[in-house]
């Protein structure tokens, strides 16, 4: 068959098969700008029907943190040997919010980008992505709500708070990877969207927010339930939850008043459970790549 | 409009000419929708699909369609409406997953509808930018080319005014313009030209006659058959997911009226 005017013959590739991996990574990264200009656009666009405007990005986290410390500090008492317990809050709220938020905006980052994604053809994974960008970005307002709570608790910057870009990398990778795996589980599932607030509700409880692990899980409280662990034991066991892990990091790089009970395990298990969860997120994500937009 | 010398009516998918941009080969494309098209429980814990037996609803919206697109083709698609068209166009863009058979293309597709939702938002030139950046250019290449496309879709002061405040028909000649303005090697147009105005009409025609004098494939989903009639050299006539008629754009679309 004659090809028109010299030109090459063209290179037929499926359309509907799956793209090898690294070809998806290099397109993913090739769509780098793409990626940070939707997450900037949306940022922009959130608080775009009110009339403080983007004051609440800062509003939003300062209130959120006063609500707490009057229940908490003020009407429940929760605030048991734990010194400049508002900052102690403060960290513990901004953290687990911003992965709270980041793991959940990534699982509807499919439905609410329907539109994209039956209109233009990218790796998929950029929506996840984009909506961990675009909650960090978003989280740069409540840093400086936290920054001026540590100057007026008396919490001047010291060498250890180079250590915070560092966790919020981390913290970062984790809540990502995270979000990529609910993502195609909610895309699949639905239900997954209905039953997330509950599990972020018991994983608040369970990460010393509004306590001090230290302070409440004594040997009187651990002899209660189980008798066979110490309350070492048990104190050490909170670590290995992951949201547990990077709060309590970030309070110990950034206060004076408190540190870390088991800092080294922390930072072992704060290092090794980012990037097996982004990497493992990222493969299960693009496992469900041809199906996203079908619904 | 240009008129191709070469067509691909007829041809042998497993067999594609060297000049072949798209071949569809037996694709099958189904949609699973309505309440009791949800996973079960055990759905969940198995790697199946939801299939019609157990009462859910299924769609089989395209049903076995072999074609083979070459160079300089501009293919139009008429049929009534769910007919499959536009599934058609979003499978062979990689759009919608196939569910049988198999879709090729000699490059990413560039698809045009009418219902492409980009950040309403956002300004007109805020959504180029994210446009182009989405179809895989680079800012300093897209900075380039976004006074351009501002020019060619004639907004004015629109440019600069979220796209919440566009109508149907700027909207159209706004994802026009981003679409063309990469000069895609095969572009697919789903309806959005109904919405422009009759200046707008006659830029975008020449748009597509030039992205055919350079080799590329064109294909038109449209109601309007008098403007397929000016602009395609085949027309595809397809009707519950299946091709009635393929061939010279007068015959199919004269049997078409005929049908219907």
């Amino acid at each position: 068959m004659a090809v028109q005017d010299g030109a090459a013959p063209t290179q037929l590739r499926s359309m509907s098969a799956p793209q090898p991996l690294g070809a998806y990574l290099r397109e993913l990264w090739d769509r780098r700008q793409f990626t940070m200009s939707l997450a900037v656009g949306s940022l922009r666009a959130q608080h775009l029907d009110t009339t403080l405007g983007n004051v609440w990005h800062v509003l939003n986290p300062a209130l959120l943190v006063l609500v707490y410390y009057i229940v908490f500090g003020v009407l429940l008492g929760t605030d048991r040997n734990v010194e400049n317990f508002i900052t102690f809050l403060a960290i513990g709220i901004f953290t687990f919010s911003f992965m709270q938020k980041t793991v959940q905006a990534c699982g509807s980052s499919i439905p609410n980008n329907l539109g994209l994604i039956r209109s233009l053809q990218f790796p998929r994974a950029v929506l996840p992505i984009s909506t961990v960008i675009r909650e960090l970005s978003g989280y740069g307002f409540a840093a400086a709500v936290l920054l001026a709570v540590l100057l007026i608790t008396g919490e001047y910057p010291r060498r250890s708070w180079v250590l915070v870009p560092a966790i919020v990398v981390l913290l970062s990778m984790f809540s990502a990877g995270l979000g990529m795996f609910v993502a195609r589980l909610t895309d699949r599932v639905r239900d997954i969207a209905n039953l997330l607030p509950y599990v972020f509700r018991l994983l608040f409880y369970l990460s010393g927010i509004i306590f001090s692990v230290a302070a409440f899980v004594t040997p009187d409280a651990v002899e209660r339930i189980h008798e066979a662990l110490s309350a070492e034991q048990v104190r050490m066991l909170f670590v290995l939850n992951p949201f547990y892990t990077y709060i309590e990091l970030m309070r110990d790089v950034l206060m004076t008043t408190y540190s870390a009970e088991f800092a080294a395990e922390a930072w072992l298990v704060a290092i090794t459970v980012a990037p097996t969860t982004f990497v493992i997120g990222l493969l299960y994500f693009r496992g469900g790549e041809k199906t996203y937009g079908r619904g | 409009m240009a008129v191709a010398e070469v067509s691909g009516v007829g041809m042998d998918p497993t067999e594609p000419p060297d000049d072949a941009t798209v071949v569809l080969h037996g694709m099958h494309v189904k949609y699973y929708v309505g309440g009791r098209a949800r996973p079960r429980v055990r759905d969940v814990f198995t790697r199946r699909q939801p299939d019609g037996q157990r009462g859910g609803r299924v769609i089989h919206a395209v049903r076995g369609i072999d074609l083979v697109a070459r160079r300089g083709e501009s293919i139009g698609l008429v049929g009534r409406n769910g007919s499959g068209k536009s599934t058609t166009l979003q499978a062979m863009a990689g759009l919608l997953p196939v569910e049988e058979g198999d879709v090729l293309a000699s490059s990413q597709p560039v698809l045009l509808g009418v219902g492409a939702a980009l950040e309403s938002n956002l300004t007109g030139r805020r959504n180029i930018e994210l446009g182009l950046l989405a179809l895989g250019l680079d800012r300093e290449d897209a900075g380039d080319l976004v006074a351009e496309i501002a020019a060619f879709a004639d907004l004015d002061e629109f440019i600069d005014l979220p796209l919440k405040t566009y109508s149907s028909g700027m909207r159209a000649r706004l994802h026009f313009s981003i679409a063309t303005a990469i000069r895609p090697e095969i572009l697919m147009v789903d309806e959005a030209l109904a919405v422009g105005d009759e200046s707008f009409r006659k830029k975008s025609n020449a748009r597509i006659t030039e992205l055919l004098e350079h080799a590329g494939t064109v294909f038109v989903v449209s109601h309007s058959l008098g403007s397929l009639l000016e602009m395609c050299t085949r027309v595809v006539w397809i009707d519950k997911g299946q091709v009635v008629q393929d061939g010279d754009p007068e015959e199919v679309i004269a049997a078409y009226r005929a049908a219907s």
